[in-house]
């Protein structure tokens, strides 16, 4: 068993201070790393502008769309493009550069599949009626993650 | 450091892991549900949700686990894991039932009862 370190992301001493066994306490310790706040907000007003032009809502269940959107976030920080956050990639910075899964990725932009289900048609069940959402709201939801 | 950010991870379905793979999934005696997801992936909070009430119903017939491909992408790259979130199904070891993306809860207990009446 080795640390199976994700190919693109290096988050600082933490993640390698941690014994390759405890991979439960690895996954948790990674994961705190955030986005950086400048991210997040040109992924949110991204979403706002996409969701009007596509004519696609949110999901009822925003707090869906707010870690989808943070998780862009995350993924131009990292990789310096949006790589959909709602796959797994053998080599992230090879997909980035590729560009398929970018957001907006080939399916939304040709036939507006986002199964990330940050911008759904409106005969999605799991669609709201919102096309807005506030830094204050992403940063709500996601507070107890 | 801030506080642990686990995607609202359930109470009731433990994560498996590369290490725990093989004793937990591929040789257990009842059936076995395992959820891939993402960290960042916003739907698979949704489905965590759901498998969460499931692990609780199926307790003592089925075991669930949630298995994080960040941290784990040599299972994911094992059973070709693309769009998260996904559900397998195993029994004997054998994957037997999939469920693709974010489904409504009936999906994944019609697969679940398909499972357990082989």
């Amino acid at each position: 068993m080795t640390v199976q370190a994700s190919t693109s992301f290096s988050f600082g001493i933490s993640s390698f201070a941690i014994s390759p066994s405890r991979s439960r306490l690895r996954s948790v310790i990674r994961a705190q790393v955030e986005p950086s706040e400048k991210s997040v907000e040109i992924m949110r007003k991204f979403s706002e502008q996409y969701a009007r032009r596509s004519g696609t809502y949110f999901c009822v269940d925003k707090g869906v769309t707010s870690v989808v959107i943070k998780g862009l976030a995350d993924h131009k920080d990292q990789l310096g493009a949006p790589l959909c956050p709602c796959r797994h990639y053998d080599d992230k910075p090879a997909e980035a550069g590729q560009g398929f899964w970018n957001c907006p990725c080939v399916p939304m932009r040709e036939r507006k599949e986002c199964h990330c289900m940050l911008f759904l048609t409106p005969d999605n069940d799991f669609a709201g009626q919102e096309q807005t959402i506030t830094l204050e709201e992403i940063k709500e939801s996601t507070a107890n993650m | 450091m801030p506080p642990a950010c686990n995607l609202d991870m359930g109470k009731q379905a433990p994560a498996v892991t590369k290490d725990s793979w093989e004793k937990s999934v591929l040789n257990s005696d009842a059936p076995v549900l395992v959820e891939f997801y993402a960290s960042w992936c916003g739907p698979c909070r949704m489905v965590h949700r759901v498998i969460d009430e499931i692990a609780t119903e199926y307790a003592g017939r089925l075991n669930c686990f949630v298995l994080n491909t960040d941290d784990d992408p040599q299972i994911a790259e094992d059973y070709e894991i693309k769009g998260v979130p996904v559900v397998f199904l195993f029994k004997n070891g054998e994957k037997r039932e999939t469920v693709i993306g974010t489904m409504p809860k009936e999906f994944y207990v019609a697969a679940i009862e398909r499972v357990l009446k082989l």
